[in-house]
């Protein structure tokens, strides 16, 4: 079994951010592996433990990229691409998938993983998207998944109205939950192994993809401006005995917010 | 200016989040048709036709009873054909979030997920929505036809009596790569997170089953969904449908109340929307309270019980119908 993780080095949400003339100041950001790419290449490698399995690891950008693709491989994949041309940035979830679909197509994949969602666009976009363009079925966001005695995958999702049981034919493109379960940590052995690892650096020119499908001008959606939000204000807060605490809220709720009457 | 609508629906009847969107089509002045896929889903062209949809697209079918991508695709294609619509709306639920970009690929449309704000101008669409765990709002504008996903509570659902035509559409070819075996049923007989006017969440601090039961006595005595934080789901105390935030549900309720929540943006994320939002924590600088139009510093073991009894009285008393 052949899988291709896609991984997206994101700016680390937690911290704050500032914002010079509608864009992200880049000077003291930090940058890690998407959270939930993360958990897409745990299951990768959960099916890695069991079966016998090669497991690709992509992500594209800059030189900083590298980081998440040696922290994959210490991991456990077994090779890493860096789509590295400079031609890729400012893409939006369309402009992405072109280039990831560009990279699979007629790889023998028999799984596209991927996060449900970056941690920081939240999107959830790129995907669906992949599937599409690679004419693939597609299951988002699951929290289990395993391989049949035919093949077939099977998978539990979360849906509206609940956890789903799914079945997908391979070769397939699925996109992982967070609440798939906690990623390995990488240990010293494997730190130690991935140096020996194949990292390849491609280009656009290598996937036989025109500069105009990808990064800004392969987007169909263009940011035009970013603020900071403005929030909601704080209300009152209260503090005191628990009976008189219950009758201030049902008055206010009743009589002076009037949302429930 | 032409809006489709892609509707969802629960047991045959059309979700709330559907019906904002028809809202945001009659907030424009747009002429509105949906999309209306399911078994047994038929009898809601009415409903639709009530909130502002002149035209309504319908495939009604058994086979269509559980959401599965490649037919609700195939069926939004044709109804984005039928209709000549200029901007195609979903709710950014789960099904929003898997067809939406699909749909959007399979079209070569612009796709712009998880708006907040909406507004179509000649040509062109503009939203905004959040990033970076909501401490930046993005502008973002494409050009016509393009999809948007909005979040729930964006537009707000109203009737304005009108009466819909409907048209049937043939069934999709199958397609077979993927099969749902089952939906595992985890919600209550409760109303669903998303059309509920009150939702009453529990976070990590209700500490067990017995902490779970005062959240849900309180939710049952408002005829409220029980919501809750992913630490909550993640501990065994709420089934994982009860998941409010980012990874979870979307809610925009009249009121919101997060009880034992501290108020990570993972959690706000899904419920800043809200019309009231009310913190009950005992940590007086959870940030749940910079957020809470009114908040409560008590223990929710002693807190939480008078509540009950005191939304109890009023019903009781008739002063006012909760």
């Amino acid at each position: 079994m052949k899988i291709l993780v896609c991984l997206k080095q994101v700016i680390d949400v937690e911290l704050n951010v500032q914002l010079r003339d509608g864009r992200i100041v880049e000077e003291g950001l930090q940058y890690a592996m998407n959270a939930y790419d993360e958990s897409a290449l745990e299951a990768a490698l959960q099916l890695k433990d069991k079966t016998d399995c090669e497991v690709v690891v992509l992500s594209m950008g800059p030189d900083r990229v590298a980081d998440v693709l040696k922290k994959a491989l210490a991991m456990g994949a077994d090779s890493a691409v860096h789509l590295d041309d400079p031609a890729v940035t400012g893409g939006d979830s369309y402009a992405t998938a072109q280039a990831i679909a560009a990279y699979a197509n007629g790889k023998g994949f028999d799984l596209v993983l991927m996060g449900r969602q970056a941690q920081d666009t939240d999107a959830a976009g790129t995907g669906p998207m992949v599937a599409e363009i690679l004419g693939l079925p597609q299951v988002t966001n699951i929290v289990s998944l395993e391989q049949e005695s035919d093949g077939k995958f099977l998978t539990r999702r979360v849906g509206d109205d609940g956890r789903e049981v799914v079945s997908v034919d391979a070769p397939a493109v699925i996109t992982v939950s967070n609440d798939f379960g906690e990623a390995r940590l990488p240990t010293m052995k494997g730190i130690l192994g991935a140096k020996k690892k194949p990292l390849t650096v491609v280009t656009l020119a290598d996937l036989g993809l025109d500069v105009s499908k990808v990064g800004a001008a392969g987007s169909k959606t263009q940011v035009v401006g970013r603020e900071k939000p403005s929030g909601r204000a704080a209300g009152r807060k209260l503090t005191g005995e628990g009976p008189d605490l219950a009758k201030q809220l049902v008055e206010y709720l009743v009589n002076e917010a009037r949302v429930l009457a | 200016m032409k809006v489709l609508v892609i509707a969802e629906t629960k047991q045959g009847k059309v979700k709330k989040g559907t019906l904002e969107l028809l809202g945001a089509a009659n907030a424009w002045g747009a002429e509105a048709s949906v999309l209306l896929a399911g078994a047994g889903v038929a009898g809601e062209v009415d409903t639709l036709g009530r909130h502002g949809a002149s035209k309504v697209y319908v495939a009604d079918d058994a086979s269509l009873g559980m959401y599965v991508t490649a037919p609700f695709a195939a069926l939004a294609v044709e109804a984005f054909k039928a209709s000549g619509a200029d901007l195609i709306l979903f709710a950014d639920s789960e099904l929003g979030k898997d067809l939406g970009p699909r749909v959007a690929a399979k079209l070569g449309l612009p796709f712009i997920p998880g708006a907040v704000s909406v507004a179509p101008e000649a040509g062109k669409v503009v939203a905004k929505r959040t990033s970076i765990a909501g401490k930046v709002m993005e502008t973002l504008e494409a050009p016509l036809p393009a999809i948007v996903s909005l979040k729930a509570g964006t537009f707000e659902p109203k009737e304005v009596g009108g009466s819909a035509a409907s048209e049937s559409l043939s069934l999709p070819q199958s397609d077979l790569r993927t099969i749902v075996r089952e939906v595992l049923k985890e919600t209550s007989e409760r109303v669903d997170l998303g059309d509920a006017r009150i939702v009453v969440a529990g976070g990590r601090s209700v500490r067990g089953p017995e902490g779970a039961k005062l959240i849900e006595d309180l939710a049952d005595v408002l005829g409220a969904a029980v919501g809750a934080s992913r630490a909550a789901c993640d501990s065994g105390y709420f089934p994982h449908a009860c998941q409010v935030g980012q990874t979870g549900r979307t809610v925009a309720p009249d009121v919101y109340i997060a009880i034992g929540i501290s108020g990570a943006i993972q959690h706000t994320a899904g419920m800043t929307g809200s019309k009231v939002i009310v913190a009950i924590n005992t940590d007086p600088d959870a940030p749940i309270f910079s957020i809470a139009d009114f908040g409560i510093v008590a223990d929710l073991f002693t807190v939480v019980p008078l509540l009950t009894e005191e939304f109890k009285r009023l019903k009781a008393g008739n002063t006012v119908a909760v």
